[in-house]
C-alpha cells in the first residue's frame, strides 16, 4: 500500500489542526496541551507532537494528513513527520508580528520538500490583516528561493472547499514536479 | 470626483455585440490599458440588464451591487467610461470593495473567444510570476490543470493543451485571464518548437484517484 503522507506546517496559531479538520474523513487525533505561550497565538491549548486525520482513496489507500507542531521546542517533530511527507501545506496567519519572516523560516525548515514533492502555502486571517498582499508573499518567495514556484492562496482553514482547493493545487504541483523530471521535458 | 461626476468623464466607447466580436473583448483591452498607466484611473462599466461595475486602479478593486450574479457571458452592449483622477481622490465606493483579480480573471475567460488577446503574441510561451488565488476565483479543475502547467516552466498553448488534454480554446482563454492580471512572464517562441510536454497527470495518479474521491 503506498503512503500519501501531506503534512500541514506553519506557526502557532495559524490554523494547522482546523484545516485538517476541514479534510478528514474521520475525527482529527489531536495531541494538545495547554498553550503557555498567549503572546504569540491567544488560544487555550496547542499542538505538542502531531495533529492527524485522513482520506480515504479506493482499494483502503489512504492520504494520511499530519499536523506538526508550530513551536520550535517541538522542531524534533518537524524531521520526522518531514521524511514521510510528498508535500506540505505551510499556513501563515497574516495578522501575526511578522508573517513574512515566518513564511522564511519554516521555507529554510522544509524547502527540501518542494525538490521532492511539492509544497502550498496558505494565508489565514487576511481579512483581519490585508497586508502582507499575496504579491508580498511571491516576492518573498523569489528573493528567499528563487528556484521555487509556489502556489499562494488565502485561505480559511475552517472552509472545506478552500481547503480541498490547496490541497488539489499541491497534489498537482506533486505530479507536475514528478513528470518536469522527465526527459521530454528538458529545455 | 465621485460616483455622479465619472458620468462626465471620457466615454471610451458603446461596445455592440453586432460590431465586435463580444462586448467583453473591448472591456478587457480597456481594463489591460487602465492597468498599464501609472495614472490611477477610474472605469465604469455599464453592462445591459446588470449592475454597472465601478473600478479603482490604485485599490486594485471593484464594486458590482449585484456581485452575486455571474456576469453575462453575451450582453448586447457594453457601454465603457474612464477618467483619470487625483491620487488622493475619494474612492468611488467604500473600500475596500472585491479584489479586482476577480473582474479581471472573469473578463479575461470572457473576452476573445479563443483567439490570444491583442497584447500577446500568438506563439508566444507563458511561464507564472505567481499562482492565481484559486480560492478566491471561481474556477474549474481543468484550469488548475493547465496552471500547473505554466507553473514552472514555459509553455505555448499549444503546448498546455497537448499536455492535459484540454481544449485549445480553454487554455488560451486561461492564458487571457492570466496575462490581464498582470501574473504571467511571456517569452516568444523557441525556433524549431519545444519538446513536447507528457501528461503531468495521469488517470491513476493520486490527484485523479482524489479528484473521483472527492467528486470534484
Amino acid at each position: 500500500m503506498a503512503e500519501h503522507v501531506i503534512l500541514f506546517t506553519g506557526p502557532m496559531g495559524a490554523g494547522k489542526t482546523t484545516a485538517i479538520q476541514s479534510l478528514s474523513e474521520i475525527e482529527v487525533v489531536a495531541t494538545e496541551a495547554v498553550n503557555s505561550d498567549r503572546i504569540t497565538a491567544d488560544k487555550p491549548t496547542t499542538t505538542v507532537a502531531f495533529d492527524y486525520g485522513e482520506i480515504t482513496l479506493d482499494d483502503d489507500d489512504k492520504v494520511r494528513l499530519y499536523g506538526a507542531p508550530g513551536q520550535r521546542r517541538f522542531d524534533f517533530m518537524w524531521t520526522i513527520l518531514r521524511e514521510r511527507a510528498v508535500g506540505m501545506v505551510l499556513l501563515v496567519n497574516n495578522d501575526a508580528a511578522d508573517p513574512l519572516a515566518s513564511l522564511t523560516e519554516f521555507l529554510g525548515e522544509f524547502g527540501d520538500l518542494h525538490a521532492r514533492g511539492g509544497i502550498v502555502v496558505g494565508v489565514t486571517r487576511s481579512d483581519l490583516a490585508p497586508v502582507p498582499t499575496l504579491d508580498d508573499y511571491a516576492a518573498c518567495i523569489a528573493a528567499a528561493r528563487p528556484e521555487m514556484m509556489i502556489p499562494v492562496f488565502t485561505l480559511d482553514a475552517r472552509e472545506p472547499s478552500q481547503m480541498r482547493t490547496a490541497l488539489m493545487s499541491l497534489i498537482l504541483n506533486v505530479e507536475s514536479t514528478a513528470a518536469s523530471r522527465d526527459p521530454a521535458f528538458a529545455q | 470626483m465621485g460616483v455622479a461626476e465619472l458620468a462626465d468623464a471620457a466615454l471610451l466607447g458603446r461596445v455592440d455585440a453586432r460590431e465586435a466580436q463580444s462586448p467583453w473583448d473591448d472591456t478587457a483591452q480597456a481594463l489591460h490599458a487602465m492597468l498599464c498607466e501609472p495614472e490611477r484611473t477610474w472605469l465604469k462599466i455599464d453592462i445591459d440588464d446588470a449592475a454597472s461595475v465601478f473600478v479603482d486602479s490604485r485599490l486594485r478593486a471593484f464594486e458590482r451591487p449585484d456581485a452575486a450574479q455571474p456576469l453575462p457571458e453575451a450582453p448586447r452592449t457594453v457601454r465603457l467610461q474612464s477618467t483619470i483622477v487625483p491620487f488622493d481622490a475619494h474612492p468611488p465606493f467604500a473600500p475596500p470593495g472585491e479584489s479586482l483579480d476577480i473582474l479581471l480573471w472573469t473578463v479575461g475567460l470572457l473576452a476573445f473567444d479563443g483567439r490570444p488577446a491583442p497584447w500577446l503574441g500568438a506563439a508566444d510561451r507563458y511561464r507564472l510570476r505567481r499562482w492565481p488565488n484559486f480560492t478566491l476565483l471561481a474556477h474549474s479543475i481543468d484550469q488548475m490543470r493547465l496552471t500547473a502547467q505554466i507553473g514552472s516552466r514555459l509553455h505555448s498553448v499549444d503546448e498546455m493543451a497537448a499536455a492535459t488534454g484540454v481544449e485549445r480554446a480553454a487554455a488560451q482563454a486561461l492564458i487571457n485571464a492570466l496575462s490581464l492580471m498582470g501574473i504571467l512572464h511571456s517569452a516568444p517562441a523557441v525556433a524549431g518548437g519545444a519538446a513536447a510536454p507528457v501528461a503531468s497527470s495521469p488517470a491513476t495518479g493520486l490527484f485523479a484517484r482524489l479528484r473521483r474521491r472527492l467528486g470534484l
